[in-house]
């Protein structure tokens, strides 16, 4: 007889790491401070660049005894740093280990400039994939259930995660690389696969697509849309979108193609993710000060990776600001940071009008609000006489007849001015006047000066 | 078998592996064994993670 693929008590576990995901705020936080200090030792021993980076700040790995000595001594560190790396010592910046512990490299996605490399251990992959499976088990995907991914398998990080976590948690995956749109949602109606994985843009763009076909994709039986690769999972508008459309929950992600993934949302779908602390510490930081933001306010995540050994990342800046709450209750009885909202912005997309700070999230945020405004738009940044200035293109729903976008567009317009006292301009378009995208979709157009964005455009 | 025995035992088979892999002239036999400790490591580590495990015990 062949044995189920877990354990009898295991298959019985609401959680898939019940030791971690419930661990007291307590022992968290000292196990991260013992899992900072054998890191820095690590990355000081074993690369050159931190411990060029530690002897300039004049800081030795044994002087990080606290947290207000991580907070305060241990130097940042940013992309271009890695960047720089990566073109003095190439192929890939900050590797820790012999290149014989190299097994996989990818790419960011580099949507400016040149695309950073990493590589990633055996090691690596298993712990990327926990993310992942801690997310579906939560959502009571089991093994035996399955996986559709609407991903070409290039060079992009996000899913290649996802993939690594299909290896372990039991389950069939298909792959919908090389097909086009169509082909895949035919593939998913035949299929019928538990867990289908894109980014939200290129899921609601499937859907639109087999509403053309004549296709219902509630039929398909999907349990899970998952993935990430852009906010819009926990976006309202967009998220509300694609569960009417697939008739399936959410299950959103948040990470980095540099450390893969870090943060994943629960079972109890509450508006936010989870940062993986058991992979990660990650804190808040004053976008002004780079200080530890006060619990609840938005700050920049800067994170550190303990099981991202191919490279090594310590007090890295992500430029996703966050608000991150390590107290909190809405049912799933994970202890790890929760981030309402998951990313709400980046440092670098800001914009500052009369001294007060606009995310563009929130302008996404309260599209939902106009009638007749569909999930396609894009967001163009502009500086004018000193001040920036916000633009909004959207497509308008199929239903509504052309006469009727200059309705549409003034709508917005009082939806924002209402909401968020910013005057925007909202030009109304028709269905399929804006670019879709298969990985992450460029809703956001800063065109403002380089000099005058806050930080580093990623 | 509590969570701390739980470990213990996995603790030892990881330094057991750690031995055969010095041992065995097979390197169809060491690719396994490495894998395994790989494994083995994470099971420690969803186990309690003590401070004596590092890196550099990975690979």
């Amino acid at each position: 007889m062949i044995d189920s693929f877990n354990g009898p008590k295991a298959a019985q576990s609401k959680y898939w790491d019940p030791y971690s995901q419930t661990l007291s705020r307590e022992k968290l936080d000292q196990r991260h401070l013992r899992k900072i200090q054998k890191l820095i030792k690590f990355a000081y021993e074993n690369t050159d660049f931190y411990r060029e980076l530690y002897d300039k700040a004049g800081m030795n790995p044994g002087d990080i005894r606290t947290w207000d000595d991580f907070y305060q001594r241990v130097p940042f560190t940013d992309k271009p740093d890695f960047m720089a790396e990566q073109a003095s010592r190439p192929p890939f910046a900050v590797e820790a280990l012999p290149r014989e512990h190299a097994h996989t490299s990818l790419m960011t996605s580099g949507t400016t400039g040149v695309p950073m490399r990493m590589v990633y251990t055996r090691y690596d992959e298993v712990a990327a994939g926990d993310l992942y499976s801690t997310i579906w088990w939560d959502a009571g995907i089991r093994p035996g259930d399955s996986f559709y991914f609407c991903f070409a398998f290039g060079p992009w990080a996000g899913l290649w995660a996802a993939f690594w976590a299909c290896k372990r948690f039991g389950g069939i995956t298909y792959s919908g690389s090389g097909f086009s749109t169509e082909e895949r949602i035919k593939q998913i109606m035949s299929f019928r696969p538990s867990v289908v994985l894109g980014t939200p843009t290129y899921l609601l763009h499937m859907s639109d697509v087999a509403e053309k076909m004549g296709v219902d994709l509630r039929q398909a039986g999907v349990k899970l849309l998952s993935g990430g690769g852009e906010p819009g999972f926990n976006i309202p508008v967009t998220r509300q979108a694609l569960m009417e459309k697939w008739g399936a929950k959410i299950g959103d992600i948040y990470g980095l193609g540099e450390t893969v993934t870090a943060s994943c949302e629960c079972g109890a779908n509450s508006g936010g993710v989870h940062l993986h602390e058991w992979n990660f510490h990650g804190y808040a930081a004053d976008p002004e000060t780079d200080s530890p933001a006060p619990e609840g306010k938005i700050g920049e995540l800067i994170i550190t990776c303990y099981r991202r050994l191919g490279q090594i990342f310590i007090k890295y800046r992500t430029h996703d600001l966050v608000q991150m709450q390590h107290h909190f209750d809405h049912g799933c009885g994970w202890s790890w940071a929760f981030l309402p909202g998951s990313v709400l912005g980046r440092t670098d997309y800001m914009i500052v009008i009369r001294g007060m700070n606009i995310f563009p999230t929130a302008i996404e945020n309260l599209l939902g609000q106009v009638a007749g405004a569909s999930h396609h738009y894009e967001i163009h940044i502009t500086r004018d006489g000193g001040m920036d200035r916000v633009a909004v293109k959207v497509e308008a729903r199929e239903d509504v007849p052309a006469g009727s976008y200059a309705a549409v567009a003034k709508t917005a317009k009082d939806v924002y001015r209402s909401n968020i006292s910013l005057g925007i301009d909202v030009e109304v378009l028709s269905p399929g006047s804006l670019p879709r995208y298969e990985l992450k979709s460029k809703r956001i157009f800063d065109q403002r000066p380089p000099e005058v964005r806050r930080k580093l455009e990623r | 078998m509590t969570r701390e025995d739980m470990y213990q035992r996995l603790d030892r088979i990881r330094h057991e592996l750690r031995e055969m892999r010095q041992e065995t002239d097979s390197p169809a036999v060491d690719n396994c064994l490495r894998e395994m400790g790989i494994y083995l490591y994470n099971a420690l580590l969803y186990l309690g993670d003590p401070e004596e495990l590092c890196p550099e015990e990975i690979f």
